[in-house]
């Protein structure tokens, strides 16, 4: 059997309604961006209810589930297509799910169950969701290991019927209000704000719980990996949830830490034009050209508040900063004030791996849109007759090939050939394309395990000079 | 280590809940289906389990490939 689904924003809502599961990585696009996943991410329990659900529609009969494990291999993004597949077991009263998306596997379910010959009762089950609560911003790491408390088992009856007809009837109420009491307590709880779900395992008695809340225990805290493991019990059900803890928003150095950093007047013949300059990368050159005597407008998609910060910043400093909306897919600036004499193309979408068996186009284009033709249509816009010098941030991963990231790379090199072009077409104009080694930017941050980053100003600043030296020659 | 190896392998079957994985000393992540970061740190912590050691952070960066964890679980048992 297999079928496929999309899950859309109001799929989201109402999935967030129910289970309580408001965590903004799922509902908040905002947020969202600023994370590893660039874009809303589907709730993992979400997937597999609807797993569930499709399967459950195909059986005759109530069953007993004695275990159940599901694991979050990948996060699966919110209008990206999903796809079901049920394995059926030569073993009777086994059960296996996969949900793939045309990039690769994102989650496993494992069911082992029986005949249910007797119904459960299981009003006190019934009852309104989990209220909405300010979302628990995640403890500091020293104070996770031995938290515990309590969640909410009860969900209103007529939601559940709409939404999981089949699970309710066939599995059972407690089964779908302890998958569902799981992501609150995960998403929202503990470790709730930087949460990430990565899997859980039950195990059920025939022994009906009379209380309509599960227990939690955080019984081990893994600092190397962030990594949580939260016993979670009641009568007639133990369970163990792993869980990480992920990095939250990075936040660059202020202007005023940057400020000594620069000369005051190392870049004050530049107009400089950053194209992505509300965070990163980009947020980092700007304050550092400013710094250094530079006039700067820095340009923002969905960032506002982000570029209207650090322009504050940089004129609260003495520093001469303007911000500017623009769209590097949609190239939507009409009238443009400003002729720059340097461009600083550090526009980007989400840098994420693919799975490593299938090189994705779809992944592949969607890095191909900014570094090649928003790059290409960028230089084409603002390249005037002051135009001296493009600066396009590119990687060392060049020089490092990784086949976890062979889509970013193959557009990176792409992108590099445009500004090749772009040189030989332009010859009063030099193009600089240094190639930076991994810095510490909301792109790249990850769980615990050691993966060295330097500081971007560390890794950038000596390439700005570069620049300034070779537009002045 | 050739009992390290059988017990391994054991342990990526289970952690890739996969019977028919077969680990070669060359084999890299690049090489199976759905070992990601995730994944290694699952891998890891149930290696850790099995063979009742532990590696440091950076032990755990360094390594290249299966052989490479084979060796290092035979230094530390």
């Amino acid at each position: 059997m297999t079928e496929s689904r999309i899950f859309t924003d109001q799929d989201q809502q109402s999935f967030a309604e129910l289970s309580g599961d408001f965590n903004p990585i799922h509902v908040d696009k905002k947020h969202a961006r600023r994370s590893p996943f660039g874009e809303n991410i589907v709730h993992g329990i979400h997937l597999v209810l609807w797993g569930l659900e499709t399967w459950a529609a195909s059986l005759e009969k109530a069953i007993f589930v004695s275990s159940v494990k599901a694991r979050f291999i990948r996060p699966v993004r919110v209008g990206e297509e999903v796809e079901l597949g049920v394995h059926s077991s030569s073993k009777d009263g086994r059960q296996k799910l996969v949900l793939s998306t045309r990039e690769g596997t994102r989650a496993k379910v494992t069911l082992t169950y029986e005949e249910r010959h007797i119904p459960q009762e299981e009003t006190h089950l019934v009852g309104e969701a989990p209220a909405r609560i300010q979302i628990a911003e995640t403890p500091k790491v020293a104070h996770l290991e031995g938290r515990a408390g309590r969640v909410s088992l009860t969900y209103p009856d007529d939601v559940l019927h709409t939404m999981f007809p089949h699970t309710l009837a066939s599995l059972g109420r407690q089964f779908l209000s302890v998958l569902l009491a799981t992501t609150y307590l995960v998403g929202m709880k503990c470790p709730g704000l930087r949460s990430i779900y990565g899997a859980v395992q039950l195990s059920f008695t025939k022994q009906a719980t009379t209380t309509a809340s599960l227990d939690y225990t955080v019984k081990n805290f893994d600092a190397r990996f962030s990594r949580l493991e939260i016993h979670i019990y009641q009568t007639g059900v133990t369970g163990l949830i792993e869980a990480y803890v992920r990095e939250g928003v990075v936040e660059q150095k202020s202007y005023q830490a940057l400020q000594p950093l620069v000369a005051n007047n190392a870049f004050d013949v530049q107009k400089a034009l950053v194209i992505g300059g509300s965070r990163g990368i980009g947020e980092v050159i700007s304050k550092l050209l400013s710094a250094g005597g530079a006039s700067v407008m820095l340009t923002y998609h969905t960032g506002e508040q982000d570029a209207k910060r650090i322009c504050e910043q940089i004129k609260a400093g003495g520093g001469e900063a303007t911000y500017a909306n623009y769209d590097v897919l949609n190239r939507n600036l009409v009238a443009f004030p400003f002729e720059p004499t340097h461009v600083y193309f550090c526009a980007t979408p989400a840098i994420r791996p693919s799975d490593r068996a299938v090189f994705s186009k779809k992944l592949f284009e969607t890095f191909l849109s900014f570094y090649v033709y928003g790059y290409q249509a960028a230089i084409e816009q603002f390249a005037r007759s002051k135009l001296r010098g493009i600066f396009n941030v590119s990687t060392n991963m060049l020089d490092n090939y990784s086949s976890v990231f062979a889509e970013y790379i193959a557009a990176k090199v792409a992108s590099e050939s445009v500004g090749q072009f772009l040189a030989s077409t332009n010859k009063h104009v030099k193009v600089y394309q240094p190639r930076l080694g991994r810095v510490k930017t909301d792109q790249t941050a990850s769980l615990g395990l050691s993966i060295e980053a330097e500081q971007v100003e560390d890794v950038v600043l000596d390439h700005l000079y570069h620049f300034q030296a070779l537009t002045a020659s | 280590m050739e009992r390290i190896q059988e017990k391994l392998n054991e342990v990526f079957c289970d952690v890739f809940e996969d019977d028919d994985l077969v680990i070669t000393p060359q084999l890299t992540a690049d090489e199976v289906e759905d070992w990601d970061s995730l994944m290694h740190v699952n891998l890891m912590v149930a290696v850790e389990k099995r063979f009742g050691i532990r590696f440091s952070s950076g032990e755990i960066a360094r390594l290249q490939n299966v052989g490479e964890l084979i060796a290092l679980i035979h230094k530390k048992t």
